[in-house]
Parts: structure tokens; C-alpha cells; sequence
């Protein structure tokens, strides 16, 4: 079986075979009862001719009887059963005849007895009228003959081949019955035994269909209900800690509409302090300007430091070339003043005044030398100085080139200052506004987290009404699966 | 001079020197000559050595030297002194450093008859000392080298100088001189 069948196209499906065998055998069923009814009235039928011809003969016998008594006795009370055959038999023949209408070896046989009915009453009213008129002997002629009992002979010779012949009928229509009987006992007995086969199988296999389908779908929903409870659980957290979180977020909105206001108050002091430093700014452009001169005219005092200082530099050079040459004064004369001593020495006694002359002459030179020395010490020191300076003033020049550059930037900047700091008021003014419209903005977003927390909390409601349901759920599906398998669930 | 005079040329040199320079001929003289020797100090090839002052008859610098051939590697040359042509060997070459890697610059000119010129390049200065600060070490002389021509050592507040006996060096040399004349004439 498909699948893909839904329940209710199985079931039906089930349905419809189950209809199909049933209307199959209930056709069948039909059929022969319809067979045995239309034998039965065929049967019936034949009871009826049958019937029929023994009323026939009743009657026939009846006007016999009649006329014999009204013969023998001449009382006309014993006409009456004749006269009742002479009125009753046209009808009986009749019906007879419309009986077998459908039979032509019968109406044969009748078309043979209808004239010997009709002689035979006639034979019986001429007795009847022989003994009227007194006629008896020739009435017991009459009868002597035997003609009426040969008619008789005749029409029971006819009426009994007849009676055969709707026996016959009789019998094969009974057999036709039982055949038929058979045939539908048959067919109604296979046909049910079939149907509960087929049935039965149908039934199994929808049931298994169905159970292995809907046990699928149990345990399916089993796992989904577990879920459900697990999410269910989660999602009533959640909710509980958006709830909470809400409440936070309702403080925190709080203190940013607090901030709002503040920044509000804040831009509004920003926007007079901006006025301020606009002013300021144009106050420090003029002042920058006017040091901008200032620094030109120290830039003009610089460059003749630097101008001094090299010529110091010279000056120092010059110094130190002629410091040489009182150096080199001072070793001769200490040469001098040696040679002296070795002089003064080799005169002895009378040199020995002489000798101290020439030492203190040659300490002299001694000192003379260290002195120079030192000088020489001092305008290295200086020329070293004299080059710092020079390039650290020319670096401070440069410094100073810079500065003015740096000046004329500032004054540039101071007006950018100016320009921006009114941009900076405007904005501080836009800034006010909007922290305003914040505020209301957050008063609405408060009122809206209200809402959402309430909301959170009518969510955490629902989830736990979301996580009892998931519960029953769980609970049904494992009651279903009881029912669908047993086993599965002990 | 008063103590208020010494402190006002407190930091001025030019001062001090003029201070001390007439202040020397108000002094008496100050040590006998017997009792202090005069020294002169230089070096030779980076080595402090002293200079008797009585063993030289001057101290002369930057003279000329024509060189001239020798039969010795010490002899510089020829140099014009006070008047006199005089030999001018090298210190350096004579102590046993080798030949002075430039010019000498400094001569001690040596003897008055016959004399002759020592030549080195670094002249330190002079030097006073008493007569026992010169003595002969012998245990600096047994670890310094080049010291073939030192006798005595002089003990200078800069440490111990060798002393060159300059009259054993001339000795020497005009031994070597006439040893070389008699090589000759033989």
C-alpha cells in the first residue's frame, strides 16, 4: 500500500473494497434471488395452471354431477352446481388459457379441450333438457352411451397431460430452484469467505500501515513534544531573563534619560563656552599676529647674534694664534733660563745670584706656559661655545622661521578656531535639541519597554503554559504509543 | 703684601705671576747648590728619563741637522751651535730604541771642547731635587731595559726616572771614534 495514502484514503480505500466484495456479493445475491423469484412465481405459476385445471375439471365435474342428479331425481335443486359449471366455466377456461398463454404445446392442448368442454356441456344441457321434457329414457340412452364419460376420458386424458406437462415444469423448475439455491449459497458463501479474506488482509495491512504510520508519527511527535518541553523550558528562561533584563534596560533608560537631560544642560554650557572661545580665539588670532611680528624682529635680533658670534669665532682664532706665540715666547724663554742656569752654574760661586735669577726667570716661563696653556683651554672652550652658539642659533633661527611659519599656521588655525567653534555652537544647539528630543525618545522607548517586559512576562506565562501542554503531550504520545504498540512501551 | 691683597688677585693669573715674580728678589737664596741637583726631564720613545743639569753646556731646539755619512747609525748628522759645528747623535738610537721615527726637535749640546749634540723628541721640563733623591736602585735597573748608559735613579713625585749618565755616553762615543781613527790609519 502506498505510503503516501492518507489515513482517511486508506480507511476509505479499505472501505471501498470492503464495498465492492459486499456489492459483488450482493449482486450475486440478487441475482439469484432474483432467479429463485422469478422461479418461485414460475413455480407459483404452475400451481396456478395446475390449480386451474383441477378447477376446470372441478367445475366440469360439478356440471356432471349436477346434470346426473337432476336425471336421476328430477329435482331442479340438483341444477344449481350445474348451472353454476355453466356460468363458471367460460372463466375458468379463460383463465386457464391466459395461464398458459406462454406455453404453446399447452394452448395446443387446450385449443384440443376447449371443444370437448364445450361438447361435454352441451351434451349435459341436452340431458338436462331430455329430462325437462320427460325424456327419460332416451336420456338413459343418452347416458348408456357413454359419450359423456368419454368426453370426460378425453378431457382428463388432455387435462391430465397438462397436469404432466406442468409437473414436468414443475419439477425442472424445482430443480432450476435448487440449482439456483446452490449457486447462490455458493456464491454468497465464497463470496462472504472471500470478502473476509480480503477484508481481513486489507484490515491487516491498513492496521499495520497506519500502525507503523502513526507509531512514526507518535514517536515522531514523542521526540518533537520532548523538544517542545525542552525549548519550552528554555524559552520560559529566556523569558524570565528578557523580563529581567527588560527591568534593566528600564533603569539604564532611566539614567540615560537622567544623562540626557544633563547633556542637555551640558550642551547648552558648551554653547556658551563656545561663544566664549570664539572670542577668545579672535583675541589669540590678534595676539598671535602681533607675536608673529615679534617673532620677526627676534628672528632680525638672531641673525645678528649669529653675526657676532662668528666674529667672536674670528676674534678667538686670532686670540689663539697669538696666545702661539707667547707660547713659544714662553718655552725660549724657558730654554733661555735653563741654559742660564747651566751657565750660572758653570761660573759657580760668582753666578749663584745669577742662577736664582734665571730659575725664577725660567718658573716664570714655567707658569708662563701652563697659563698659556689654560688660555689655550679657555679659547678652544670658547671657540666650541662660539660654534654651539652659532649653530644653535642658526638652529633657533631656524626655530624661529619655523615659530613664524607656526605663528601664521596658528593665526590660520585660530580663524579655523573661530569658524569651527561657531560650527561647533550650532552643533551644541543641535546637540541640545536633539538630546531633548532623545529624552522624549527615551521616555517613549521606556514606555515601550514596559510593554515589551510585560509582554516578557506574559511570554514566560505562556511558556510555562507552552511547557505544561509539551508535559501532556509527551504524556498522550506515550499513551498513543501504548496503544498503538504495546510492547513498545513496556 | 697683606692677606686683603692676596685674596683681591684670588682667580686673576697675570696677577699672581707678576705677584711671584717680584716676590723672587725679595727671597734669600733658598738651598745650597751642593745640597740640590738640577735635572731636566724627557722622554725617550715613550720612557721617562732625567738629565743631569751640570752634564750638559745647553739645551738648544729646532736647529738644522745635515746629515752627513757614518760609520754609525747614531749619527744624525751636522748641526751650526753657537757658532761651532757640532755632531748631533740620536738618544733614541744610542739607549737602544732605534733610529727617532721623525726629526728630533730638542739637543742637549754636550763637553765644551770637541762637543757634541744629543738629540730626542719629547722634553718634559726641568726639575729640582735634593741630592739624595738620586741613587742607584738596583732593582730598577735589574727590570728596566735600554739602561746601559743609567747609574743612578731619580725618586720624582711622578716616580722613578732613570738618570742618563750623559759623560759615560760621550765617553763612549769618542772611544768608539778614536777606535774607528786608529781602524783607519791601521
Amino acid at each position: 500500500m502506498n505510503r503516501s495514502w492518507t489515513f482517511g484514503k486508506k480507511i476509505a480505500a479499505g472501505f471501498a473494497l470492503s464495498f465492492v466484495l459486499m456489492a459483488m456479493i450482493g449482486v450475486a445475491a440478487y441475482r439469484s434471488i432474483n432467479t429463485l423469484a422469478s422461479t418461485s412465481q414460475v413455480v407459483a405459476h404452475t400451481h396456478l395452471v395446475l390449480e386451474r385445471l383441477a378447477d376446470v375439471l372441478n367445475v366440469l365435474q360439478d356440471a356432471e354431477i349436477g346434470a346426473r342428479g337432476y336425471i336421476i331425481t328430477g329435482d331442479e335443486s340438483f341444477l344449481q352446481p350445474y348451472q353454476n359449471a355453466e356460468t363458471k366455466i367460460v372463466t375458468s377456461v379463460n383463465k386457464l388459457r391466459a395461464l398458459i398463454s406462454d406455453n404453446a404445446a399447452q394452448q395446443k392442448r387446450i385449443a384440443q379441450a376447449e371443444p370437448i368442454i364445450v361438447a361435454k356441456m352441451a351434451l349435459s344441457k341436452r340431458q338436462i333438457e331430455m329430462r325437462k321434457a320427460r325424456e327419460i329414457d332416451a336420456v338413459t340412452k343418452l347416458v348408456q352411451t357413454g359419450e359423456g364419460q368419454k368426453l370426460m376420458d378425453d378431457l382428463r386424458h388432455i387435462f391430465g397431460e397438462m397436469e404432466q406437462e406442468e409437473r414436468n415444469l414443475l419439477q425442472q423448475r424445482a430443480s432450476e430452484v435448487e440449482a439456483a439455491v446452490n449457486s447462490s449459497t455458493i456464491s454468497i458463501t465464497l463470496g462472504t469467505l472471500l470478502c473476509l479474506l480480503i477484508v481481513s488482509a486489507a484490515g491487516v495491512i491498513i492496521t499495520r500501515s497506519l500502525t507503523s504510520q502513526i507509531g512514526a508519527a507518535v514517536k515522531h511527535m514523542q521526540s518533537s513534544s520532548s523538544e517542545l518541553q525542552v525549548s519550552s523550558n528554555q524559552q520560559s528562561m529566556g523569558s524570565r531573563e528578557q523580563s529581567t533584563a527588560m527591568k534593566e534596560i528600564t533603569m539604564t533608560m532611566n539614567e540615560l534619560l537622567v544623562t540626557s537631560k544633563q547633556i542637555a544642560e551640558s550642551a547648552q554650557r558648551v554653547a556658551h563656552i563656545a561663544e566664549e572661545t570664539a572670542s577668545g580665539a579672535r583675541a589669540g588670532e590678534l595676539t598671535v599676529t602681533k607675536a608673529s611680528d615679534s617673532i620677526g624682529g627676534i628672528k632680525r635680533q638672531v641673525d645678528l647674534i649669529v653675526t657676532h658670534m662668528l666674529d667672536l669665532g674670528k676674534k678667538s682664532q686670532q686670540i689663539g694664534g697669538i696666545l702661539e706665540i707667547i707660547n713659544e715666547l714662553a718655552e725660549q724663554t724657558n730654554i733661555l733660563a735653563i741654559n742660564a742656569t747651566i751657565e750660572a752654574a758653570g761660573a759657580g760661586e760668582n753666578g749663584r745670584r745669577f742662577a736664582v735669577v734665571a730659575d725664577e726667570i725660567r718658573k716664570l716661563a714655567d707658569r708662563v706656559g701652563g697659563s698659556t696653556k689654560e688660555i689655550r683651554g679657555l679659547i678652544d672652550d670658547i671657540r666650541a661655545a662660539v660654534n654651539t652658539t652659532v649653530m644653535t642659533t642658526e638652529g633657533g633661527t631656524k626655530a624661529v622661521e619655523a615659530g613664524a611659519l607656526q605663528f601664521s599656521e596658528v593665526a590660520i588655525a585660530f580663524r579655523q578656531i573661530v569658524s569651527l567653534v561657531g560650527t561647533t555652537t550650532e552643533a551644541t544647539r543641535e546637540i541640545e535639541l536633539s538630546t531633548k528630543q532623545q529624552s522624549t525618545a527615551v521616555s517613549q522607548v521606556n514606555i515601550a519597554v514596559s510593554n515589551v517586559a510585560q509582554a516578557a512576562r506574559e511570554t514566560e506565562v505562556s511558556s510555562s503554559q507552552t511547557l505544561r501542554t509539551a508535559t501532556e503531550l509527551t504524556k498522550l504520545s506515550r499513551d498513543l504509543m501504548r496503544l498503538i504498540q504495546p510492547q513498545a512501551s513496556t | 703684601m697683606n692677606q686683603q691683597f692676596k685674596d683681591s688677585i684670588e682667580g686673576n693669573q697675570a696677577a699672581q705671576l707678576r705677584y711671584a715674580f717680584d716676590g723672587m728678589f725679595a727671597l734669600p737664596p733658598s738651598l745650597a747648590s751642593t745640597e740640590v741637583e738640577d735635572l731636566l726631564t724627557i722622554r725617550v720613545a715613550g720612557d721617562p728619563y732625567a738629565i743631569r743639569l751640570l752634564d750638559i753646556a745647553e739645551i738648544v731646539t729646532e736647529r738644522s741637522v745635515v746629515p752627513v755619512p757614518s760609520f754609525t747609525p747614531d749619527l744624525l748628522g751636522l748641526a751650526g751651535i753657537r757658532g761651532g759645528i757640532v755632531p748631533v747623535f740620536s738618544l733614541s738610537s744610542i739607549l737602544g730604541y732605534g733610529p727617532d721615527p721623525g726629526s728630533p726637535r730638542w739637543m742637549i749640546l754636550c763637553g765644551t771642547e770637541e762637543p757634541i749634540a744629543l738629540a730626542f723628541s719629547d722634553f718634559e721640563g726641568y726639575l729640582r731635587l735634593p741630592t739624595y733623591a738620586l741613587h742607584a736602585d738596583e732593582n730598577f735597573l735589574a727590570t728596566r731595559e735600554h739602561l746601559q748608559y743609567v747609574n743612578q735613579v731619580a725618586s720624582t713625585p711622578d716616580g722613578a726616572r732613570a738618570v742618563i749618565g750623559v759623560p759615560l755616553i760621550m765617553a763612549t762615543i769618542r772611544n768608539r771614534i778614536s777606535q774607528h781613527r786608529q781602524t783607519k790609519e791601521n
